[in-house]
């Protein structure tokens, strides 16, 4: 099983313009037998990882039998949201557990954040070559 | 002006004018049910920077769930 894994950034215009790339990392995210394959925002200055609502009832969880969480900040304390664990598999690294702020907020990207996956994972990040690296702890 | 009315001053625009027209209801609409969110237009992330009592609150659950094997 590897340790560390690159993945290419992800343009988000057709034009694949350099200021529209994104560091998203693909993975699939379960609970039970329910998965949803999704794209993460790979985000170092959020301070946790944030679920959107729909992504959560996708893959099965259940919102009033989660822990509410105090009020996150920025635009997304204008949501409630709650602690949600959820298995995640990103290629053939090790499977992980991510502890996500779900949120009530759908418009919001999969944010990966401090706590917990940069608790699991070091990043490297070489926008010049539009590739950042994984590695596992 | 009633809705059969408005109807028949619609039907009389031109392409480009009924597309308009389109936008400006769908933003009216979005309006009256606070829904700020426009097509085309870009929003900030929601990245939450400074959430360390919700930070915690995760780690806890997470070392919880491990204390007591919880399978999810």
């Amino acid at each position: 099983m590897s340790k560390s894994k690159r993945f290419a950034y992800v343009p988000l215009s057709s034009d694949a313009s350099p200021d529209s790339i994104l560091p998203l990392l693909p993975m699939t995210l379960s609970r039970g037998t329910k998965t949803s394959q999704v794209l993460g925002l790979v985000d170092s200055g959020a301070t946790v990882n944030v679920l959107p609502y729909g992504i959560g009832l996708e893959i099965g969880a259940v919102w009033e039998e989660q822990m509410p969480l105090f009020r996150l900040s920025g635009n997304l304390g204008n949501y409630e949201s709650r602690g949600l664990i959820v298995n995640a598999e990103i290629e053939d690294l090790e499977p992980v557990k991510l502890a996500f702020a779900w949120t009530m907020a759908e418009d919001v990207p999969v944010i990966l954040g401090q706590t917990n996956f940069f608790s699991l994972f070091d990043v490297c990040f070489m926008r010049q070559d539009r590739e950042f690296e994984i590695k596992m702890h | 002006m009633t809705y059969s009315e408005a109807l028949t001053t619609l039907r009389r625009l031109n392409r480009k004018d009924k597309i308009r027209a389109i936008q400006f209801l769908a933003n009216e609409v979005a309006m009256e049910e606070e829904v700020y969110f426009e097509e085309g237009r870009t929003y900030e992330i929601f990245s939450p920077h400074e959430s360390f009592e919700a930070a915690g609150q995760l780690r806890e659950l997470l070392e919880e769930s491990e204390r007591v094997n919880v399978q999810v």
